[in-house]
This record gives C-alpha cells, structure tokens and sequence, in this order.
C-alpha cells in the first residue's frame, strides 16, 4: 500500500511537469501577449524595454527554465497586473474557492446520492419521472443566467439577499452573514452539479440491484434496508465516487462563471482574469495547483475503490 | 442651514454679485447639490479676491499665461462643502461603495493605465494640478500646487507648493518628494505607464522646500494639465532605493498625501480607504471608500439597485434595466473622449483621402448616437472635444451621411463596380476591408457591425475581426488592420501633437501630414491663450479636411449613483473621485 502511494506521488511529479511543460506552451502561443504590455499608454520603446525588463524577449526553452528553476527554490514570481507574489495570491483565493465549491459538493452529494437511490427503487414512477425532470431542467439552465435571475429575485426585489461578495464589508464576521453570501452562489452550484450525481446514483442502483447478490441477500431472508445500505448502495457508490473524483478539482479551479455573476473571489477568477489578460505567472501557477489537486484527487478516489471494494487490490 | 446661506451670500457679495436671500434658497432647491456648487463658482468667475475663503482659482490657469497665477485661497470644491445645498447640510459619517471592474493596485508608478489603479489611486494621492468643470468646460486647478508661473517661452514652471501637507505616516510633504517622484516617472528603467503626459521635463530642480521647478525640453503650454494627468506624487522617504517596478513592501500599506488612507486590500473582493482627518483641504465628510471588484457588469447593475453599491458606469444599453429604481440617479457626466475608426496610412488605397472621406459619409453618425447610444452622446466633428471650451472648433467641413455622395467620391478614387457587386480599380484590385475591434464592448461590436453593413452596400468587402482586448491592441500597434475602432480619453487640453505629429511613437496610423505637424508643434509651444485658440481652430479644420480618422462620436459617460450620494460632482469619474473629500450621505 505505502509503495503504492509512493510510486503513485513519483507518476505525479512526472505529470505535473508535463502539466507546466504544457500549460507554458499554450498560454504563450495565445495571441496578444501579456495585457501589461498592451496598455495604449505605453510607447514602442517602452513596450520593448518592459518586454527585456520580463524576460520575454528571451528564448521560450530559456524562459521556461528560468521559471523552473524559480519555482523549485518555491519562488512562483510575481503577478504582471498586480505585483503579488503569485503564491500570496493563490493562498488567498483558495480557501474562498475551497468555502464555496466545497459545501457545494458537499450539499449536491447529501442531496443527489439519496434521491438517485429513490430514482432507482421506484423506477418508472411518477417520482423518478419528476426527479430526472428536474435533474435535466437543472443541467440545462446556464449557470450565468441562474444566478442573474436569483440576484434579481432574492437581492434586488425582495432584498432578503446580499448581491454578491463574500461578506457583508466593515461588518464583523458572524456566521449567519456568511452564510447568506454563500447561499445563492451554492445554489448555482449545486442545481449545476445535481443532475449528473443524481443520474449517476441511479444507474449504479439499478444495476447493482439486478445484481445476483442481490437477490442472494434477499433470498436469505435479510431486511430490505440491509440488502439496500450494506449490499446495494455500498456497490453502485463506486461509480459515484469517480463522478467526485471529477468534481473534486472542480472544487479546487473554482468555478469562474458563478465566481464572476456572485463577485466571489475564488481561483476560477483568479485563473480566468489572469489567461484572458495573459498573466503568464499566474495562469501557470493556478493551474499548476489546480494540477496537483487533479493528481491527489484520482489517487484519494484510487484508495477510496480499494476500500469500498475488496475486490480491487492496490499495488 | 440659514448660518451656512448667509455665509455663501456674503461670499458672492464680496465677489462683487447681489443674489437676495431668497433667490439663493430657491436655487439651493431645485438644483442638486453639484449644480448650486457650479452656479456659485461660475458666478465667483474669477473676480474674487480671497476673501473669507472661497477664492477660486482664476480661470485660464492653464499655464498658457506667463504672468505668475495667485495663489487660491482655498480650492473651488471646498465651496460645494460650504453651499448648503438642496435639502440638507452635509452630514459626516458613513462608508461609500464604488463598484471597480477589476483588481486595483494602489500604486501609481507602474502599473496605472489599468483603469481600476487609476480610480483608487485618485482618493489615496495627490496631483499637483487636478480638473473642475465650470461654464461647460474642463478647467485645471490646484491640488498639492498652491501656484505655478512660467517663463516667457514656457521651457520652466515654478511651483509653489501648499504648506504643511503631510503624508499618512505622519512625514511633511515637501519639494523633494514632488523632485523623486517624476525623476522615477522618467527614468528608462521604470515602467512607467503615463510618462507620455510629463515626457517634456528635461529636469526637476528643488528651489526649496516648498518650491519646485521644472525644465523642460521645449515651450509645452499645457503641462500644468498634464501634471493633473494621474500624475500622483509618491513619499520619496518609502520608496527611494526600493525596486521602483515591484515595490512589494510598499504596497502592504501604501502611503498617500490624499484624503483617504490605504487600509486593506482583499484580492478579488475590495479594496478599502478610511477617512484622513489630518488631510490639507480639510477632512472628508465620509469614514471611509470601498471599491468592490464586480467583474461582471450585470452584477454591477443589481449591486447598485440592491443598494449595496453607491456608484457604477454603465453602459446605455443598461439604462433600461435601472429604470424605476427608486433609489439610483442615472447621471450623464462629460469626458473629453473620442470615438473614430482609426484608419492604417500605410495601405495605399486608403491614403486616398476621397475615400476616407466616402467611408465617412456613409456611416450616419446621428443615428449611432441616438440608437446605440441612446442619446447619451454627440456627434464628433474631430479630435478636440466641446469641453474645451472656445478651443473647440465647431465650423470644420463635416461629412453627413450621404451614400451617394460615398459611392461618387469612391468612383471618383478609380473604384467601380465589378461583376459581383465589389469595387475594383483600374489594376484590377478589390476594394477590401479588415476591420478590427476588441471583443466584450456592445456598443462597439454595434457600431463595427452597422459600418460592415453600410461598406458593404457600397461594394467593399468587409472582413470583421473582433479579438480579445491584448490582440487587438497588439493588431492595433503593429499596424494589422485597415480599419478599427477605438477611443482615445486625454487630457483636457487640445494639444493632439502625441497622437497626430508623423514622428510621435503614440500615432497609431502611420498618419503623416507635415502642414499639420508644423501647425502642431506651433500650437503647444504657444504662450499667448488667443493665439494658440486661433491654431487649434485651423488646425481642426486642416484635419476635418484631410480625415486621418473617421470621427464618430463623443460619448458621454453613465453613471448609476444611489440618491443617498450628496457632493459629487458631475464631471467624469475619473476626476470627481479627485473631489471625494467633499462628498458625503444622506441620512
């Protein structure tokens, strides 16, 4: 097992190269060059001097390296727009992103696992029909102009929401103000997210249920709520669990849109803002991060099958 | 209330203007509090003398006069503080939230160019100079200045300085800090964004410590506007010997000498100022400014009609979504803006000038005003905008919307018809058109796509580029397209040598025009305000006739504001947030 952790934190190293090898190539080949540098203010030779003065007129492989060798000694640089080391900049958005997408899943997992399982149980029924309505509406709506809709309703007519922001500004912290900044942006989220849990959920049960252990377990004479929670349920979470697996580093690149329309300031705008104003830096640490997370996640999903499945051996 | 009238009257009589008592409260209720400020300050003129304390800044200041400039007593916007204005007496209290499209930094060497920099730095620092609007035009005043003089040939400016300003950190403002602060603006090693407007100093030399004076390299008649230009003057005492480009212990806690003091800065979320009671022209009503990030400009719509913003621009087409909000004013506020299709002179077929003149005819710049732009604009008749008061020409050759005169202008150029309804010329050349525009600005993807249209019906073909805002400026700067469009915000004053002088790294057009250069070059080296009102006149007639550029439209800026905001005045936000000590909320 520890040999497999390391071997699997060994392939992470490799990829995450891989990760910077790409995300450097691409993010340099977009067109127009780094937002600084396109200020209309600035003048030719000023463009050109800035342009030596970031090391941009140098080679890409010797940039690369230069970066590299920055990012080994822990140094990620600093941002072009603002001057903020990048890490600084990453360690304050992240525990934002984390609040937000994080209850997110948490809510879209207590609510979607339960009614999948309701789903498959009444298969056909008017209640799984109403559920995949509902999980299909959900998926369908674009999430930008959800939240728009839900600002306009909750915080401009009937004023019983805040509008955007993490926290209601030179108020002190309470726990209830929090909350209501999250409420509306989670919402978004998990209406998003909620259709694909749900109908995965579902699946899983319902194959799991035809299964002949199954009917083994019931044969035997075990209560149905044992055949459903130890039997059923435990076997079709597995395809569930690589559905989080996926959502996880969600959780972690944030989710720009809803982050936009709510002003919260997560990792989603942080990364988007930097690409679109090609902030090299910072695109290449977000999405270094965002990396990382990605590899700890599939191994946490790996550990995860092993433990809910005996059937699966590591190593 | 009644004691702040009688002093108001007093100080207008003393200007030597008899309003009765009475007039003076029905103009105090029915004006806003801005305009009752404007109509006292327009009224003052320039006559007053310093009497109790409202001498205004004689008009002309604009350093054009070599004769020395006396020296305010008070700043103008200090009235709009004293008036009483429509409904109540400014109140103290309170925190002001501004909405801000992106992250700010609040430093102004570097990196300001970026809006939201520009904006915050604006309630943290000082100019020397700073803008007020009066009688319809933009007018320089002091800021951390008390006075300027010139020389006959304008080549120097003595400033006197305001005594006992002192910086947030307790440190006296002195000639030094004005002396680093545009040595490091000019030295090659600094990025500096905005050293164009102050690229005439030749040298700053510190005469003592409230005195400084500027060399330049040639007469410049506006540089006293160009000091107001975002020119904030930074505390040597913290930042010499700093890496000037990436002052990161600095920007933990950035020091000013303005109204507001930097205290926190949350990445994404806001950036927050607090009141600086110590502050020269008298501490702000307000306890302090929030500017919130709100990168989406729906959501900046419902912050401001949720009240949980008190100012935002926004765009016409969002004009209608805030109609019947009872608590925002929608409010058009005057900048000195252009917007053109820039065209590129390095294309032979547009170096014609009957065909730029034929590209503006068809385009029906009245109808882009008052359908795109709902009214909230008017029509451009070249580069220098009406709030510049008599050097505005308006009687230049215009080009109103007449198709068939575009199509006899362009057959007229050599270009007929071919088989499939695209013009050709003699060598047997299509009439092309690549024409670029930043992605993300409606009203602009708007207007690029009604000229498609209109080009098309004369027979040109017409290719749209719409790329995101780095591209595009990159295509802009490297000459990539025929056409494009942009907007060029300036100083207020009329001197265009930056953008239209052959030589000048700043003219994007490769547009070279020797008449217009000499003419140039004379203008800004002008001391006599008549005769250089009498260049700008003929040279925006030489340019109405030539047509570098299609000029489109001058714009005016909307701005949502809560009705609970009092004091700030209607001028562009760019400078009324140079006035943010004055303002203040209603109850």
């Amino acid at each position: 097992m520890a040999a497999y952790v390391v071997r699997r934190l060994m392939q992470a190293v490799i990829l995450l190269f891989i990760v910077s090898v790409l995300t450097f190539l691409l993010i340099h080949s977009a067109p127009g060059g780094p937002a600084l540098l396109a200020n209309p203010d600035l003048s030719r030779e000023q463009i050109q001097q800035m342009t030596e003065q970031l090391g941009l007129d140098d080679p890409l492989p010797v940039q690369y390296a230069r970066w590299l060798r920055n990012v080994l000694r822990g140094d990620f640089g600093n941002s072009y727009n603002t001057v903020q080391p990048v890490t600084r900049l990453i360690a304050e958005r992240l525990p934002n992103t984390v609040m937000l997408t994080g209850l997110a899943l948490v809510l879209s997992i207590a609510i979607a696992v339960p009614l999948g399982v309701l789903s498959a149980l009444k298969r056909n029924s008017a209640l799984d029909r109403v559920i995949a309505g509902f999980s299909f509406i959900g998926v369908s709506i674009p999430v930008f102009w959800l939240g728009i809709m839900l600002i306009i309703v909750f915080a401009v007519q009937l004023k019983l929401l805040p509008a955007g922001g993490m926290y209601t500004l030179g108020a002190e912290f309470s726990l209830v103000d929090r909350l209501e900044h999250l409420l509306l942006p989670t919402l978004v989220l998990v209406v998003a997210n909620l259709a694909e849990l749900t109908r995965y959920t579902r699946s899983g049960m319902i194959n799991v249920l035809s299964e002949d252990y199954i009917r083994t377990a019931r044969a035997k004479g075990l209560p149905n709520r044992v055949v459903l929670i130890r039997h059923a349920l435990r076997n079709a979470l597995i395809p569930v669990i690589t559905i989080i697996g996926v959502l996880l580093p969600r959780a972690v690149s944030g989710a720009a849109i809803t982050e936009t329309v709510f002003s919260w300031p997560g990792m989603g705008r942080l990364a988007v803002e930097a690409a679109m104003t090609r902030d090299y830096p910072v695109v290449l640490g977000a999405t270094l991060t965002v990396a990382l997370v990605v590899v700890l996640s599939s191994l946490v999903t790996d550990l995860l099958y092993a433990y809910i499945d005996p059937r699966i051996r590591l190593g | 209330m009644s004691q702040s009238i009688d002093h108001v009257l007093r100080q207008l009589r003393e200007a030597g203007i008899h309003v009765s008592r009475r007039e003076l409260l029905r103009l105090a209720m029915f004006s806003s509090a801005a305009l009752v400020s404007g109509a006292a300050l327009a009224a003052c003129g320039g006559q007053e003398g310093g009497g109790a304390g409202g001498a205004t800044p004689p008009s002309g200041t604009t350093g054009a006069q070599a004769s020395p400039t006396t020296a305010p007593a008070a700043t103008p916007g200090q009235q709009a503080a004293s008036t009483p204005t429509a409904a109540a007496q400014p109140r103290k209290g309170g925190v002001w939230r501004m909405a801000l499209h992106a992250n700010p930094t609040a430093y102004p060497i570097t990196i300001p160019g970026a809006l939201a920099d520009i904006l915050v730095n604006k309630t943290i620092y000082n100019c020397l100079t700073q803008y007020q609007l009066k009688d319809g035009a933009i007018e320089v005043v002091p800021d951390l200045a008390e006075s300027w003089e010139a020389n006959d040939d304008l080549t120097e400016y003595t400033f006197r300085l305001k005594q006992g300003v002192k910086w947030h950190d307790g440190q006296p403002f002195t000639a030094d800090d004005v002396k680093f602060t545009f040595e490091a603006i000019l030295n090659p090693n600094v990025n500096a964004a905005l050293r164009g407007p102050v690229s005439s100093i030749d040298r700053v030399e510190v005469v003592d410590e409230h005195t400084v004076r500027f060399i330049l390299k040639r007469p410049f008649a506006p540089f006293p506007v160009m000091l107001g230009y975002n020119q904030a003057i930074v505390p040597k005492h913290l930042l010499e010997g700093q890496d000037l480009n990436q002052p990161t212990e600095f920007l933990k806690n950035p020091i000013g000498t303005g109204p507001f003091k930097f205290k926190e800065f949350v990445q994404g979320s806001h950036l927050e100022v607090a009141a600086n009671p110590d502050f020269f022209d008298g501490a702000p009503y307000l306890d302090g400014i929030v500017f919130k990030v709100i990168p989406d400009g729906n959501a900046r719509v419902a912050q401001v009609k949720a009240g949980e913003v008190d100012f935002t621009v926004i765009e016409p087409p969002q004009v209608d979504a805030l109609k019947g909000a009872d608590n925002v004013e929608i409010r058009e506020a005057p900048q000195v803006n252009y917007y053109f299709f820039a065209v590129n002179h390095t294309v032979p077929r547009l170096q014609d000038v009957r065909v730029r003149r034929a590209l503006s005819h068809a385009i029906d710049k009245q109808a882009i005003v008052d359908r795109i732009l709902r009214g909230y604009g008017q029509v451009a008749t070249g580069p220098i905008n009406p709030l510049l008061g008599d050097y505005y020409n308006p009687d230049v050759t215009t080009y109103e919307y007449d198709m068939d005169k575009a199509a006899a202008l362009l057959e007229e150029a050599g270009w007929t018809k071919g088989p499939d309804g695209v013009l050709v010329n003699a060598s047997g050349e299509r009439f092309t058109i690549l024409f670029n525009g930043p992605k993300g600005f409606p009203v602009m993807e708007q207007v690029i796509t009604y000229a498609q249209q209109q080009y098309q019906k004369l027979g040109i073909e017409v290719t749209l580029d719409i790329v995101d805002w780095p591209v595009h400026l990159e295509k802009y700067r490297n000459l990539e397209y025929d056409l494009l469009m942009e907007w060029w915000i300036t100083p207020p004053d009329p001197d265009l040598y930056d953008h239209y002088f052959s030589e000048s790294a700043q003219n994007r057009w490769a547009y070279k025009n020797p008449q217009l250069d000499e003419l140039l070059v004379q203008a800004r080296s002008e001391a006599d305000r008549a005769k250089r009102v009498q260049l700008y006149h003929e040279i925006q007639k030489l340019i109405a006739e030539d047509l570098p550029v299609i000029y489109l439209y001058y714009p005016r800026e909307l701005q949502a504001v809560s009705k609970r905001t009092k004091g700030l005045p209607l001028i562009g936000y760019r400078d009324a947030l140079t006035w943010m000590e004055k303002v203040w909320l209603e109850g």
